[in-house]
């Protein structure tokens, strides 16, 4: 009787390890879904401190924080699900996360744990943000549709009054809501639900507005910095060459013997001007990054290039500027992240 | 007695169960296995580089494609309407594929720069064909059959005129 409970044990046993092996196998072989994921790529970074440190998402769900000096990325969560942008909430430690087919996902920073998700049927934002007093959260969806939730009421929808005017959502400062058509910037007040200005602009793209309402868009390979108040186009830069690392070439003597300057292990290829990814104001500069790997430093006042900064092995996809306004932070499409000091002046 | 045989047959279930086991897990095995009367059926087939990034999908349907900024656009309509074969670089992003659409019923070959696609080589259901090539200058060359034969070229903008009926 022993003896038979012992093997019908052995037996279960082996039938049970045996599943076991072949489902390992069979999930070895099989992937739940075709994606056209680059899984290294880091889609976007927030500063979620002064500096140093940032959050960091990936197509393939991860979002880890990452500070300045470490090596090791630390994971806070795997949501399962590509993340195309991130949001923090410095009162709440909350990160929202915007996901491809799980609307957005709130997380809690310290935790890692998913507080709630946030549907959004059928489509997925590509911007996202807390208001200035994290009090509100605002995404909006593919199609166009605006959402405004409540942090407090544990992200209660806010129903959007009629008379909001069109375009996207672009920030939320206290009551104010700044949002970006093609042909105009509105503010509109939020409690009072009137809009209180509107500044035309001739310009689309728009990545980033500085104070002043100063505007800065990026068309393929052309930044351009409008001024607002005037209606007027100050600037426009373009990356003037590709840096490209000497290794591409054969080297540093090649690329010498074959005429090129070389500069800190680059020389320049003037024959390129790529298309720009990103470009962001500092506090009298402005910064653009671009699929040539690089980003380039500008005088806000005079539109002169002042520096360029090499090293990323891959298109330069996002930069952020601290809020101090000392450090700059860029991700690029290889899983690279670069913290850069930059002149706060 | 007893005792000893439930260690024979301990043992003896040790060995298979061992045996069992390496027989799933060694590699060479699967590698050996001969396929060459098999057909294989799938919904797709994904090649991944050293770093695990898609390079070569051959699918139905194709998912969306990614853009340089890092992130996905619905191009083509959530869940994918085109099927065949698409192309990626070592960054991920799609560089030309050869596919046909559920929507039109078109055949097209296609080839893309990093930002936008720069080729089309199209077949139409009803019998009509296109080539095309374009750059962001405005310059493009236009081939196309249909009720007649087109050749439109393109510099800057402008139309060049091309003489008609050369050999009248």
């Amino acid at each position: 009787m022993k003896m038979k409970t012992s093997s019908s044990i052995i037996i279960i046993l082996i039938i049970f390890t045996s599943l076991i092996e072949v489902k390992a196998q069979k999930s070895d072989l099989f992937i739940p879904k075709m994606t056209a994921v680059n899984p290294v790529s880091y889609t976007d970074v927030v500063f979620i401190a002064k500096k140093d440190t940032v959050l960091v998402s990936t197509y393939s769900g991860r979002i880890s924080k990452i500070i300045k000096g470490v090596q090791k990325e630390m994971v806070i969560s795997q949501l399962g699900d590509e993340i195309y942008f991130l949001s923090y909430n410095p009162v709440k430690k909350h990160i929202a996360a915007s996901t491809l087919e799980n609307g957005i996902v709130i997380v809690n920073e310290k935790s890692g744990k998913t507080v709630l998700k946030l549907p959004l049927i059928q489509t997925w934002s590509l911007r996202i943000g807390y208001s200035s007093d994290s009090k509100l959260l605002f995404a909006n969806d593919q199609r166009g549709n605006k959402f405004i939730w409540d942090v407090n009421t544990n992200y209660s929808p806010v129903i959007l009054p009629e008379t909001i005017p069109g375009g996207l959502i672009y920030s939320i400062e206290k009551n104010i809501i700044t949002l970006i058509s093609a042909k105009v910037i509105t503010k509109y007040d939020f409690e009072t639900h009137t809009t209180i200005q509107e500044i035309p602009i001739s310009v689309s793209r728009i990545t980033d507005i500085d104070d002043s309402n100063n505007i800065l868009s990026v068309d393929f390979n052309v930044c351009k910095l409008h001024n607002t108040k005037d209606n007027k186009e100050l600037f426009t830069f373009k990356h003037p060459s590709w840096l490209r690392p000497v290794e591409s070439i054969g080297g540093e003597d090649a690329a010498r013997t074959n005429g090129l300057v070389v500069k800190n292990g680059y020389f320049e290829d003037p024959n390129y001007q790529m298309a720009l990814t990103s470009a962001k104001f500092g506090r009298n500069k402005i910064f653009t990054s671009g699929i040539d790997r690089s980003i380039r430093i500008w005088d806000k006042n005079t539109g002169q290039l002042l520096n360029s900064l090499t090293g990323h092995k891959a298109t330069v996809n996002k930069i952020k500027v601290s809020m101090d306004n000392s450090q700059l932070v860029s991700i690029d499409l290889k899983g690279g992240i670069k913290f850069w000091s930059i002149d706060s002046d | 007695m007893k005792s000893k045989l439930i260690s024979i047959a301990s043992i003896a279930n040790m060995v298979f169960f061992l045996f069992y086991l390496f027989a799933f897990t060694k590699k060479e095995n699967q590698a050996t296995i001969n396929f060459e009367d098999k057909v294989l059926k799938v919904r797709g087939i994904v090649v991944v580089d050293s770093l695990g990034i898609e390079r070569v999908i051959v699918g139905a349907h194709l998912p969306e494609p990614n853009f340089e900024k890092g992130y996905r656009i619905a191009a083509r309509g959530k869940g994918g309407s085109v099927s065949g074969v698409m192309l990626y670089d070592h960054e991920g992003q799609e560089r030309g594929g050869y596919v046909t659409d559920d929507g039109f019923g078109n055949a097209f070959l296609t080839l893309d720069s990093k930002t936008s696609q720069q080729m089309l080589l199209l077949a139409e259901p009803q019998g009509s064909a296109t080539f095309k090539l374009w750059d962001r200058s405005n310059n493009s060359v236009n081939l196309s059959v249909g009720d007649e034969a087109v050749i439109e070229l393109t510099n800057k903008g402008k139309k060049i005129k091309l003489h008609e009926n050369e050999n009248k």
